[in-house]
């Protein structure tokens, strides 16, 4: 279905939209800034990239357009641990360049965030076992 | 639309069994608007009447004393004798009187709705659960499952007749996420409901549409939130609740083949409602992107106006005492001079005599 079609159906109220104090974000999975947005939204684009952390790693996945009908195999997921933040983000680089240039600022702006947020939790597991 | 010409049929262990003509009704054009407006209409049709005693306040032959008595001009109930004599009456303002615009049983309560409007809804609500896209925006849990629509074979669901089997069923074909959203969600309703027998608010889960001719409704209406229904009898409150579109359909297979007859096609009309063929939608190809982008409107569109300015290229410079390039630039003498260096190195094992010592720190002089 026709991505516009889409988001003019679910800009104005979605389980994930997120309406607070006049601001307007959304958390959808594959939305890449939380943006309530048609260039971001997770919903309605064809080319979805996501990057997120899931038990202390980072996952990075893309959606495959032809597969759109099949959530099980809709996406193509590859999973990094924290260690090496500069494979990864070579890896979010060259896919979305290849898959969703107009992304890839996005993409690689959110893993920052993320390994940035794995670190934080790290450190502060490691303070508190060593308070224990 | 979902242009897929079939759609697989999964068993109870979620592999592929067959497969199924996709039914036109999954492709028809998808209406938010109506939906919305049909189901506030629809809504309306189970309320029962409500409303003060139509009497009550009014009971009293009160009259007002009018002016001259130094008390306002309310009505008061006449005679002596009771407290109740003397005091004002009927107002809403007064005690024991009548509300202010009491409500009467004789309120609009339904709504007509017209036929063709109500099957547009339908139509458009089922057209809307085969998008992955609309069932997930309305919060349901299907990132597991394997396709939408999902359409399980009727073996290995309509011979289920025991809750428990049906519970095992979803969790096979990854559709349990759903009903666990649902037991999750269970909280106390907010406001004046939860006194009224309506104390607990669920979400919605999955709707298992069947052709009703087996058990399986008894197995599964127990599971929270899952709800059943008749292909022949479908209710735009279970396919769109909240007249929200995108209602996660888990189909019997037999139910899902019937969809044609019960719907009709394009071409086809429907052998169940009078008269009925499916609408169709205004423009083949909504895909706004795929038009602008098309050949036959680029051709005919003038040139864009705006240039994109690309960024200047910076000039990257790097430091000659780190890189050899830059220093080759500047000095074509320098690869001779660093090989000299080399060789001029230091060693801890070797001593260096006098002599060499001075050249190498000649040699470093003229390279800082």
């Amino acid at each position: 279905m026709s991505s516009d079609l889409i988001w003019n159906i679910v800009k104005k109220n979605n389980a994930f939209k997120i309406e607070r104090n006049g601001t307007v974000l959304s958390c959808e999975p594959g939305n890449l800034r939380n943006k309530h947005s048609i260039k971001y939204s997770g919903l309605a684009r064809k080319n979805v990239i996501d990057v997120a952390a899931q038990n202390g790693k980072i996952v990075v996945s893309s959606r495959v357009v032809k597969k759109v009908a099949f959530p099980a195999t809709a996406n193509k997921t590859t999973t990094f641990t924290t260690n090496n933040s500069r494979k990864t983000a070579r890896f979010v680089k060259t896919l979305a360049t290849q898959y969703a240039p107009e992304l890839r600022a996005a993409a690689l702006g959110r893993l920052n965030r993320v390994q940035s947020s794995l670190k934080a939790a790290k450190l502060a597991q490691a303070r508190k076992a060593k308070k224990n | 639309m979902t242009t897929r010409p079939f759609v697989q049929v999964f068993d109870a262990e979620n592999k592929v069994v067959g497969k199924v003509r996709l039914p036109s009704v999954l492709t028809t054009p998808i209406r938010p608007d109506l939906v919305n407006f049909v189901h506030t209409q629809i809504n309306k049709n189970d309320r029962q009447a409500y409303g003060a005693a139509p009497y009550a306040g009014e009971q009293t032959s009160a009259e007002s004393w009018g002016t001259g008595r130094a008390v306002a001009r309310i009505p008061r109930v006449p005679g002596s004798g009771t407290h109740r004599s003397g005091q004002g009456a009927f107002g809403n303002m007064c005690r024991g009187g009548r509300m202010y615009g009491p409500n009467k049983t004789w309120r609009r309560w339904n709504r007509k709705v017209n036929v063709n409007q109500k099957r547009y809804a339908v139509v458009s609500a089922l057209a809307a659960s085969a998008v992955p896209a609309l069932v997930m925006a309305r919060g349901h849990r299907i990132s597991g499952i394997n396709e939408v629509p999902l359409v399980i074979a009727n073996e290995s669901i309509e011979t289920v007749n025991k809750t428990k089997a049906a519970v095992a069923l979803l969790k096979k074909v990854n559709a349990y996420a759903d009903v666990e959203k649902v037991i999750d969600s269970k909280h106390i309703r907010a406001g004046a409901g939860k006194s009224r027998n309506r104390r607990y608010k669920v979400r919605k889960g999955p709707l298992v549409v069947t052709t009703g001719k087996s058990k399986l409704a008894l197995a599964f209406r127990n599971i929270p939130g899952v709800e059943i229904a008749n292909v022949q009898r479908l209710n735009l409150l279970k396919l769109a609740p909240g007249g929200h579109l995108g209602r996660f359909i888990i189909w019997t297979k037999s139910a899902f083949e019937q969809l044609d007859q019960v719907f009709g096609t394009f071409e086809k009309k429907s052998t169940q409602k009078k008269g009925y063929t499916l609408p169709r939608p205004v423009m083949a190809n909504a895909d706004v992107v795929r038009l602008v982008s098309s050949d036959e409107i680029q051709a005919a569109v003038n040139a864009s106006k705006i240039v994109v300015k690309r960024p200047t290229t910076t000039v990257r410079r790097s430091n000659p005492l780190k890189n050899v390039a830059a220093m080759v630039k500047l000095n074509p003498a320098a690869v001779s001079t660093r090989r000299t260096q080399v060789v001029s190195k230091k060693s801890k094992s070797l001593k260096v005599n006098k002599k060499n010592q001075l050249r190498s720190k000649l040699v470093g002089a003229t390279l800082a």
